[in-house]
């Protein structure tokens, strides 16, 4: 077990230990390649400290609240929705075709359409990611509601449960590990699509900050964004691993069995 | 006596697949009695079950159960899916899951009290908080059993519970429930594929026929209780019963 | 009698849609928003059919599809070769898995500006950086395909001696075939994302339909913008609708593939 940490580890040790020494002995000019301790040291400056003109820490603030508030305000809407379209053959075979246009449209294209209707602001940004967040946990809700083992159903009838008493005891626990999946994914999409869109409206945000870096070359502060927002996603990531382990440990081990 | 179940000329016929699977049955069960059910593969013994459980609605036809029509589940009446992995709820412990008929209905305490008690009548003390996946196929069939004995019913519809046991572990079972059969008065309902098995356990074996299926036959076991693995089933009477419903299932093919 | 509840829950389907476009049009003449940026659905498809006429919009997307294509299909070249190698051994998956974990949940979009800082605002640039963006939905779906084939299966294999290419071919591949087809779906709506964002930046590229939507956003003509928004759902929707079909052929026996979404983007 421990030997096979190690092996984890090394891949990562080496590419950083390569990082550092390229442009440390001049291999490759720090103008393209900075050392990761000035990356490190940048982010401590910029971000931690909101020194330099890149202010790396309120922008990130900027983004970070932005990709929160939309994903809060996609799994709000599509749970619910989920849950009601999938529990009725009717509705889900009514609305598939429109969901099915809409859930392969790459968001970006509407774009400008958020910005004709709000304006650039907080408002637009949380509305436009939310949009573009809401499609995995929406179908992965209808999913897990459509997939919910007969059996559970069959229980809750014998059982005589009333609706309410079988959605929570029931339908709500079945349907809950495609839920937080459908979640999990769209998190990181909801990153990547604030990323996206604060490239391509410069007002705030690293989105932002990045494009200014690379307008001004400096590789340094691209360098520092790109490993801020890679460690934001390996710990939006990872905290969901952790709630799945947590709480989804019997749908993983429960499966094996089947 | 009044009978406690009646069934009365039940047909149940699948509409889009046009095919007749029951085909006019009829009887009667009485209070505590022990009657299984054998017939050939896809002669509609499950979902016989389902509709004496309310499940399903026959094409026509009605139960009866202590003189009210039963259109759908009803109070009193448990079933034991045979798939018994798909039909515990994995995310609930074995206590919870026992619980799951009675929690709405008894004070928190006592719920547990009753079903920590029948997970000892089923020899699952000490299992309380495991997940059913923790557990083998024969303990998870328990756990089914107990939670369908847990909202304390008069009659235990049981639906081929241990087909997907291995023999030793179904001999355990078969002797539990006749145990926990005689302990508290149940009426027992059991659908089997197992000729053995239902001579073994029942006071009556009623024999369906091919699909569109019909009673063709209704033997009443007089083999005493309680019966013993070993030695009720080397008696020459228990191998007359047995031929008698093999030859009567093989006669129709 | 059945077919026909069939056509009527597709007709309602497609009535949904409509009905998205009758209130299109009713709000735009109602003026609830003005039209300056609410152009009316009438003029918005009349636009679109003169734009895909005169070929502009469908030139645009195919501009747009060719840069996506390439750089797409070469991480399903790389991430299908390298999944499969990397899922059939052990030590290396162990080896490589946290630097994946790491690097996948990364926005891949964040690497524009770096690409263009190396080699400029050129084409190959796009490119270069949808094949990172893809690369990882089909490497991780593929690892897990391999992954997920029954142990039993691989000893019956090796009993009747089954190796090389033709485990590759027989065994492999047709088990692993329906993960890496999730994977190259989740994979084509990221290449979108990135492909069409990159144009967006701007002064990276001159055509494409991130492009000609934000030209039209500027000079303030919007309703072919609007067209070419609905070009864009169109290839959306059909190019996803080959892989769906696709996926369905491998494996009939699921309504939907839900739980290979565990590793979707």
């Amino acid at each position: 077990m421990k030997l096979e940490y190690l092996y984890g580890v090394l891949p990562i040790a080496v590419i950083l230990v390569v990082w550092q020494l390229l442009p440390q002995l001049g291999i490759v000019p720090q103008q393209f390649l900075p050392k990761v301790s000035s990356v490190f040291y940048e982010i401590y400056t910029s971000a931690l400290l909101g020194q330099g003109r890149y202010q790396l820490g309120a922008n990130y603030l900027f983004t970070i609240e932005r990709t929160l508030l939309g994903f809060a305000l996609a799994a709000i809407i599509a749970v619910p929705l989920g849950i009601v379209i999938g529990s009725s053959r009717s509705v889900n075979r009514i609305l598939e075709p429109t969901l099915e246009v809409f859930r392969p449209l790459p968001p970006v294209v509407l774009i400008p359409f958020f910005i004709l209707i709000f304006g650039i602001n907080d408002s637009m940004y949380v509305a436009y990611i939310a949009f573009g967040a809401v499609w995995p946990i929406l179908i992965n809700t209808i999913d897990g509601v459509r997939e919910i083992e007969p059996l559970y159903l069959d229980l809750a009838k014998c059982l005589m449960m009333n609706k309410v008493r079988s959605f929570f005891r029931i339908r709500l626990p079945a349907t809950s590990p495609y839920i937080v999946s459908g979640m999990r994914v769209s998190l990181l999409l909801a990153l990547l699509v604030t990323v996206a869109i604060e490239m391509v409206t410069g007002h705030n945000g690293l989105g932002f900050s990045v494009v200014y870096a690379q307008e001004e070359s400096d590789a340094t502060t691209l360098y520092s964004v790109i490993v801020l927002l890679a460690i934001t996603g390996y710990v939006f990531d990872l905290l969901f691993v952790q709630a799945e382990n947590r709480f989804m440990k019997w749908y993983k081990l429960s499966q094996n069995l089947t | 006596m009044a009978s406690l179940l009646e069934v009365k000329d039940l047909h149940l016929k699948y509409a889009k697949a046009n095919l007749q699977v029951l085909a006019g049955i009829s009887f009667s069960l009485e209070e505590s009695s022990f009657t299984s059910i054998v017939g050939p593969s896809g002669c509609g013994k499950s979902t016989l079950l389902r509709c004496i459980s309310g499940l399903r609605r026959p094409t026509s036809g009605e139960v009866v159960l202590s003189g009210n029509r039963v259109t759908s589940p009803v109070e009193g009446v448990s079933l034991v899916f045979q798939e018994y992995n798909r039909s515990l709820l994995p995310w609930r412990s074995v206590l919870r899951n026992v619980i799951l008929p009675v929690e709405d209905k008894l004070p928190k305490s006592e719920a547990e009290r009753r079903a920590s008690d029948l997970l000892k009548e089923v020899g699952l003390t000490g299992f309380e908080k495991y997940f059913p996946w923790q557990l083998s196929g024969g303990m998870q069939q328990r756990v089914a059993i107990a939670r369908a004995l847990s909202s304390d019913p008069k009659i235990l519809l049981m639906d081929e519970p241990f087909a997907s046991v291995d023999a030793q572990t179904r001999m355990t079972l078969e002797d539990q429930l006749l145990r926990l059969w005689k302990e508290r008065g149940l009426t027992v309902l059991f659908v089997t594929h197992d000729i053995d098995e239902s001579v073994y356990l029942s006071q009556r074996i009623i024999v369906l026929g091919k699909r569109p299926s019909r009673i063709i036959e209704d033997v009443v076991v007089r083999l005493p209780y309680p019966r013993d693995q070993v030695s009720t089933r080397n008696t020459s009477d228990f191998a007359g019963y047995r031929t008698g419903v093999f030859e009567k299932i093989r006669g129709m093919f | 009698m059945r077919i026909l509840t069939d056509y009527l829950f597709i007709v309602a389907g497609v009535g949904v849609l409509l009905s998205i476009l009758l209130i299109w049009q009713i709000v735009s003449i109602t003026n609830v928003l003005p039209s300056t940026i609410f152009p009316s659905a009438y003029s918005v498809v009349l636009s679109f059919f003169s734009q895909v006429e005169n070929g502009s919009v469908i030139l645009a997307v195919i501009y747009t599809l060719s840069r996506l294509f390439e750089g797409y299909l070469f991480a399903a070249a790389i991430g299908i070769v390298a999944g499969i190698s990397i899922g059939l051994n052990r030590l290396v998956n162990r080896s490589l898995d946290p630097l994946v974990q790491f690097l996948r949940p990364m926005p891949s979009v964040v690497l524009i500006p770096l690409a263009i800082l190396y080699f400029g605002l050129v084409d190959s640039v796009i490119i270069l950086i949808v094949t990172y963006a893809s690369l990882w939905p089909i490497l991780i779906n593929t690892i897990d395909g391999v992954r997920s084939i029954d142990p039993l299966v691989i000893e019956t294999a090796n009993q009747l001696r089954i190796t090389g290419l033709k485990r590759l071919r027989k065994i492999i591949l047709p088990a692993a075939a329906p993960f890496i087809v999730s994977g190259l779906r989740v994979s084509l709506g990221i290449a979108w994302i990135v492909a069409v964002t990159a144009e967006m930046i701007g002064g990276i590229v001159s055509n494409g339909v991130g492009v000609s939507i934000f030209y039209y956003l500027n000079s303030g003509n919007l309703a072919p913008m609007y067209g070419a928004i609905i070009a864009v759902a169109i290839f959306a929707y059909f190019l996803n609708r080959i892989l769906l079909v696709t996926q369905y052929r491998l494996m009939p026996w699921v309504a939907r593939s839900s739980r290979m979404l565990d590793h979707e983007a």
